[in-house]
């Protein structure tokens, strides 16, 4: 009796030490065999615009594996408003070792606010995607603050003029 | 005590009175163009840190509540060092008389009375110029 509780025990403890030592059931889908897709912007010095002017930027995409890929879809996601162009936006086939570069043409809305902006473009073929980020800072278009503030400042010398004139006088 | 003497114990008092009063006007308008330049450059310091934020509504009224802060310390700075001046012109013309009187006018150069204009007005203009650079700066940057 004692003995079948002891195996007990160790069975359980057996069940236990696996449960937490096992690796997790992998749900992830593993990439194929063979297919790899990079994806790479070409960034000039300067990935800051104005708001409401266009940029085209570079996308270097290649085939690193030892497969042929075919039916690359390209496309992306961006901020409200933005347009994003995608030059070729489909990439018929790119063979093992073969770069293709894309371009991308950008534009964001003349009313954006300063600030820094991020484009993500995505690729698309045979289960495998892959997402790179494109940042981009953008830059006040109008000189809208500029007037106010140029505004300001004249009411403000106005204000000391009056001010020194009205006050100023020196009593005889 | 006889009246001359009096007399000339007054003048003494007067003459204390009118130090005093130069001195109390110097430390007041001191006041002034420091409060004004020191609030300038932190007003300057805190719009160009917002401005260099994202930029929001809450940002922008924070911005404007800065700037009318900055039009009003300037204006009454102002004020204050105008009224400084003519008083500190009041008090010397009544110096100036009080030596004439005694007889030793030739110690004090009435000179002193436009140089003290002129540094005044630059007073003035150094608390324009960082009032105008502590508004405009954070809304270039914007």
């Amino acid at each position: 009796m004692r003995i079948r509780n002891i195996v007990g025990w160790v069975l359980l403890l057996t069940v236990g030490v696996m449960a937490v030592l096992a690796p997790p059931a992998v749900s992830a889908q593993t990439p194929k065999p063979g297919l790899d897709l990079t994806l790479n912007i070409v960034y000039d010095n300067f990935n800051s615009l104005k708001a409401g002017e266009q940029r085209t930027v570079f996308l270097e995409v290649a085939n690193y594996g030892t497969r042929e890929l075919t039916d690359i879809r390209l496309s992306s996601e961006s901020p409200e408003g933005w347009t994003v162009e995608i030059t070729p936006d489909a990439i018929e086939a790119l063979s093992p070792d073969g770069v293709q570069t894309v371009e991308i043409t950008l534009r964001p809305p003349e009313d954006t606010s300063k600030g820094p902006y991020n484009i993500a473009i995505i690729a698309q073929t045979e289960g495998i995607r892959r997402v790179t980020s494109l940042y981009l800072q953008v830059e006040s278009g109008s000189l809208f603050w500029v007037w106010i503030a140029a505004g300001m400042a004249a009411l403000l010398i106005a204000g000391f003029v009056f001010i020194f004139m009205r006050f100023g006088k020196e009593e005889k | 005590m006889p009246v001359s003497r009096k007399i000339g114990t007054m003048i003494e008092r007067v003459h204390e009175h009118i130090i005093s009063e130069l001195n109390t006007n110097t430390r007041t308008d001191t006041i002034f163009v420091l409060t004004a330049v020191i609030l300038n450059l932190i007003t300057l310091g805190i719009n160009s840190g917002i401005a260099s934020g994202q930029p929001s509504t809450t940002n922008t009224i924070v911005m404007f509540t800065f700037v009318a802060l900055i039009i009003v310390i300037n204006f009454v700075a102002e004020i204050g060092l105008i009224r400084g001046r003519l008083m500190r012109k009041k008090l010397l013309t009544g110096l100036l008389k009080m030596y004439k009187d005694q007889g030793v006018e030739g110690y004090y150069d009435p000179s002193l009375l436009s140089d003290y204009r002129t540094r005044y007005n630059l007073f003035m203009l150094t608390v324009l110029f960082t009032g105008l650079i502590a508004i405009v700066i954070p809304f270039v940057i914007r």
